[in-house]
């Protein structure tokens, strides 16, 4: 697929085309969500309103390349709308529920930790882990240089790593040795 | 990397939740669309657009003899509103009779029978405007379930008629693409608020004959798997899968491809309805599954012709003709496709019936293309899409719940390009042969 003629197209009103690029970014969207959202029910609903929000807008875009990154800003917005509207203040609790059993105990030790950071790092430190972003896009969805961005990243990871080095299982998560 | 950022960035990339997926789906649905018309839906009548109705308000089913006692004189929804292969499924006793209310704003809509023959699944039903305004509801927006559960790969449709002030009839028409049971409960609920919901039962009645086709014919790129045909009581349904290389799918090239079904005796069949589709791109191929519904054929003819064809995407204003009507035979020309001959006007019990033949590529858009006009300038559209005259493969009849007893009348239709068929993708099943 033409991404830049399909959004061209788009900005133009074609629906086949919008829907098209929303295919193709559907699941780097969900994951934007759930770095914000815990519930996928929440998800679905801010990214429902995203799809409508970016039809409704898409006529504005004057730089088809910058399509994804525009998509994943109002994925955000709205997430945090979410958030806002319903003050659905995820409880630690909820956020350490497991994905699975095995990684149990650990996914609940790395969410405190994240959570025991600054909304900004963690938000930042969850983006840039995703398959989907690169740096040069963070600094489009932020609006600040690449330079800034990687500046951020290493000021919240030594945050990370500082937290870590309080845990008492520091050693087995930065080396890997934890068993 | 830091082992806990190994862990991070396993738990922020999950693979997308079906429950996500499914919304996003939804979501396409409530995407306003620019139609993209051919000029013949200029003359299409009401009842040959597809309709559904949005609603939301409290559900109650009080007993089946009070709604049918508060209903208007006529027995059945899908006599009075539904294509002909419904009324033909009534008339040989397919339906499941129900009286299941809704209320919604003021209006009522009475669920009154429901048809499954294995081919679509088929709702009548009644609505009625308690308060004075005057406003028609048109189901849309609306998800199933088949047994309590959720159906996404389905295609609805529908007609609704204006039966008299503040009463419409109106029938849907769903067509499941999974395996569904021969004897379910057909659940309906508006997408969004869920403040209402109805329960149906279906049950599949009739017997079918379905023929194996299995043949593949192909242009340099598109290819069309024909699988099957089959002829239901109220309906004739074709199963094909198109083959196509990803940039063919992008390009939307065969977006507007459509069927004409033919038999022996060079009869062309009423198409009702017909959808599908698929997933995305598998090592640079799409393959989308399609059905399409045309016509009951009883008896069954010797052989069915095939014609993929491709409708122009001409979105300009197309040209009107308009003919002012004498009370003698008239053509009216409409462009490449062909033309129409008028042959008479009968007007009995405020009903002007239009008698006329078709000449040309495409029968049925031609027949549906004509609405009439009366001395001021209004335009009047027919009450259901053209019916072919019977014994005879060109000849059909409009009817116009309209009195223009003693007034001149002006006839109109559009000028039309021709289809484009697909010739090289044309198949010709011999219903002798293919057992």
């Amino acid at each position: 697929m033409d991404q830049l003629k399909e959004v061209k197209k788009a900005t133009k009103g074609n629906v086949s085309s919008f829907e098209k690029l929303i295919v193709t970014y559907k699941v780097m969207m969900y994951r934007v969500a759930k770095t914000i959202l815990s519930h996928d029910e929440d998800c679905a609903d801010a990214i429902q309103e995203a799809i409508l929000k970016a039809y409704k807008n898409v006529h504005t875009l004057r730089e088809p390349a910058y399509f994804k990154t525009w998509l994943v800003r109002i994925v955000m917005n709205e997430c945090h709308q979410l958030n806002r509207n319903r003050k659905n203040l995820v409880s630690i609790e909820e956020l350490a529920e497991p994905y699975s059993k095995d990684h149990g105990f650990e996914k609940i030790d790395l969410e405190q930790m994240l959570d025991s950071l600054p909304k900004e790092q963690k938000q930042l430190l969850k983006l840039y882990h995703l398959d989907d972003i690169s740096i040069h896009e963070l600094s489009l969805i932020f609006e600040v240089s690449e330079n800034t961005i990687k500046t951020r990243l290493r000021r919240a990871r030594e945050k990370m790593r500082e937290k870590l080095t309080k845990h008492e299982e520091v050693s087995t998560w930065i080396n890997g040795k934890n068993n | 990397m830091d082992k806990w950022e190994k862990q991070l960035k396993k738990d922020v990339n999950p693979s997308l939740s079906k429950s996500v997926d499914e919304r996003i789906e939804r979501t396409f649905q409530q995407l306003p669309r620019r139609k993209k018309r051919s000029k013949y839906f200029v003359g299409l009548t009401a009842a040959m657009v597809i309709l559904s109705i949005s609603f939301g308000a409290s559900f109650f089913s009080p007993a089946f003899a009070d709604t049918m006692k508060n209903l208007p004189v006529f027995g059945s929804a899908f006599e009075f509103v539904g294509d002909k292969g419904v009324k033909k499924g009534t008339q040989e006793g397919l339906t499941t009779e129900l009286g299941k209310q809704i209320e919604v704003d003021g209006q009522v809509i009475t669920f009154t029978e429901t048809l499954y023959d294995g081919g679509e699944i088929h709702i009548g039903y009644v609505m009625e405007t308690i308060e004075t305004e005057e406003r028609p509801y048109y189901l849309q927006d609306f998800e199933i379930l088949i047994d309590g559960r959720y159906i996404g790969n389905v295609g609805i449709g529908g007609n609704v008629r204006k039966i008299e002030q503040g009463l419409y009839a109106g029938t849907f028409n769903i067509s499941v693409r999974d395996h569904i049971p021969d004897s379910f409960v057909l659940e309906i609920r508006p997408r969004e608020g869920r403040s209402w919901s109805v329960k149906l039962p279906v049950t599949l009645h009739g017997n079918h004959k379905m023929f194996i086709i299995n043949d593949a014919k192909k242009r340099d790129d598109l290819t069309i798997l024909y699988d099957k045909l089959t002829f239901f009581p109220t309906s004739t349904e074709i199963d094909l899968r198109l083959i196509m290389e990803e940039e063919t799918f992008f390009d939307d090239k065969y977006m507007m491809l459509d069927y004409q079904l033919v038999d022996d005796q060079g009869r062309v069949l009423e198409p009702f309805s017909g959808g599908g589709g698929g997933g995305g791109p598998e090592g640079g191929k799409v393959i989308h599954t399609f059905k399409h519904y045309f016509e009951p054929l009883d008896p069954l003819p010797n052989s069915i012709t095939i014609k993929p064809f491709l409708r122009e995407r001409d979105e300009s204003i197309p040209k009107i003709i308009k003919r002012k009507w004498q009370g003698q035979q008239l053509i009216l020309p409409q462009g490449d496709i062909g033309e129409v001959t008028v042959l008479d006007v009968v007007e009995t019990d405020g009903v002007l019936t239009l008698i006329y033949t078709v000449n040309g590529d495409h029968l049925y858009e031609q027949a549906n293309a004509i609405w009439i006009e009366d001395s001021k300038g209004t335009r009047y559209d027919s009450d259901e899409s053209a019916t072919r005259v019977e014994g005879k493969n060109n000849k059909f009849q409009l009817t116009f719940s309209h009195s223009l007893h003693q007034e001149e009348f002006v006839l109109n239709t559009v000028l039309m390009d021709s289809p484009n068929f697909l010739k090289k993708l044309e198949v010709t099943i011999d219903l002798n042969e293919v057992q």
